[in-house]
């Protein structure tokens, strides 16, 4: 049985080391997301701890086949935050300011997997034009239909659905090594 | 309407959330009864799973002591915690076991259900919308077949009116000729005397500009020509008129036509194409 597989059966049956391995394993990650699209940290923090009860209180209902339990993580936690932030519309944009110093928190071996992860994450996301980011930022961080983008950036709405398709079967296929894992 | 491959085309944008409400549910209904398309957008997930792991990194607060303090009260809340005897806990894990092996069993009975389930409901969709599609042809058909009938109706009345005069036992036949014989065109006026009324027909008569038309006269005893009405005949050359006899004109002696300018005159300025005069003055 692979690790996430063992991971995802131990958090349905509630053990707490599990949950545990979670947190240190995504928790920075989550918590980065949240503030990502809130731009409030108090609120992060919340929507954080929202999203992994919610997992650990969900878990029976994880399917392995419908992606990874990283996936189902971010995707709740994504939605909790798109949902704050249209709810409150008082987060400010904070990308590229969040690099608060490390709190000496201590982590695992495993944690340099997770930092190749995001390494070649992040060489996907500066692989696309300016123009691809700015739509895919506005979708994924905001929420924002195309349409909501196209009048937000003043582009035809046809451009803006060809920069979102083109900027997804990019990162589709920068990122394949890690599709294949679960 | 959208195709298979206009929507596979639009599952990445799909799983992201930024299509808006009408295309979101045309793909979402489109998916639960496709099974390529489950395939194909379970990996568009994927991708989408992994871009908050492109974020710079962030140090979030230890909220790990917070998180699991929560986890414990929702672990053993609303539970009853029975402490067993040491000799009852492999029987009892036997039966954990047993039970969880078919709870999964059950889970998984149910979700293949589910997915039949949702093929029925995309093939019902489907069937609907052929049969409404049908019901759309059947209702534009029968919009033509009134307009036919419409157009039927006309052409009847018309003819009812034709056959009344014709059925008359005074009925008087006016041929009129071109007054110059190199023209092949004619005309003839069936006057119903007691009617009142007069039923004329033109052939061949050629065509005349916009700002001209055709208007038939009757010539009078006492007041010589009065107004019958305005014609242009259609493509093929004929004309129909019904017009009223005059009253108390005098006897009409003749019919004419002549060409003026559109709009008629109450008397004769242009030239005349077609005269034809009464046996008897009437």
């Amino acid at each position: 049985m692979d690790e996430a597989r063992e991971m995802g059966l131990a958090l349905v049956q509630q053990q707490e080391r599990a949950l545990s391995q979670l947190y240190d394993r995504y928790g920075n990650a989550v918590y980065g997301l949240a503030l990502r699209v809130t731009g409030d940290h108090g609120m992060a923090q919340e929507i954080s701890l929202d999203t992994f009860m919610q997992v650990w209180q969900q878990a029976a209902r994880y399917n392995d086949q419908q992606g990874s339990i990283q996936s189902w993580l971010f995707t709740i936690a994504r939605s909790r935050a798109i949902d704050r932030l249209r709810a409150t519309r008082a987060a400010k944009r904070t990308y590229g300011e969040n690099h608060a110093e490390s709190q000496g928190v201590e982590r695992p071996d495993d944690m340099v997997e997770v930092a190749e992860r995001r390494q070649l994450v992040r060489r996907a996301m500066a692989d696309l034009s300016p123009a691809q980011r700015t739509a895919l930022e506005l979708a994924f961080f905001e929420g924002l239909s195309h349409s909501q983008i196209a009048d937000r950036l003043g582009e035809p709405l046809g451009t803006v659905k060809t920069r979102l398709r083109q900027a997804m079967i990019t990162l589709r296929r920068t990122l394949g090594p890690l599709l294949a894992t679960p | 309407m959208m195709t298979h491959e206009d929507i596979q085309a639009d599952l990445s944008l799909f799983a992201l959330g930024s299509l808006d409400a009408e295309e979101q549910r045309i793909v979402e209904e489109h998916v639960s009864g496709c099974k390529s398309c489950q395939g194909e957008l379970a990996e568009w997930r994927k991708v989408i799973g992994l871009m908050p792991m492109g974020l710079e990194d962030t140090a979030a607060p230890n909220l790990k002591p917070a998180l699991l303090q929560r986890a414990r009260g929702t672990a053993t809340k609303g539970r009853k915690v029975i402490a067993f005897p040491r000799w009852t806990a492999l029987p009892l894990a036997a039966a954990a076991v047993a039970l969880i092996a078919l709870a999964v069993a059950r889970e998984s009975e149910w979700r293949s259900r589910i997915a039949s389930e949702q093929g029925t409901v995309a093939t019902l969709r489907q069937e609907l919308a052929a049969t409404n599609g049908k019901l759309d042809e059947v209702a534009r058909v029968l919009t033509a077949r009134e307009g036919d009938v419409a157009a039927l109706r006309a052409a009847l009345d018309t003819a009812r009116e034709s056959l009344g005069l014709l059925q008359a036992r005074d009925l008087t036949l006016v041929r009129l000729s071109q007054p110059e014989a190199a023209a092949p065109a004619e005309g003839h006026a069936l006057i119903g005397h007691a009617a009142g009324r007069a039923l004329f027909y033109a052939f061949e008569l050629p065509e005349v500009p916009k700002d001209k038309t055709y208007e038939l006269w009757w010539i009078t005893e006492k007041e010589g020509p009065i107004n019958a009405g305005l014609f242009v005949p259609g493509p093929d050359g004929l004309a129909r008129i019904e017009a009223a006899l005059p009253v108390s004109s005098g006897a009409v002696q003749a019919a004419a036509v002549t060409i003026e300018p559109a709009g008629g005159k109450p008397k004769p300025t242009g030239p005349m194409v077609l005269l034809g005069k009464l046996e008897a003055a009437l």
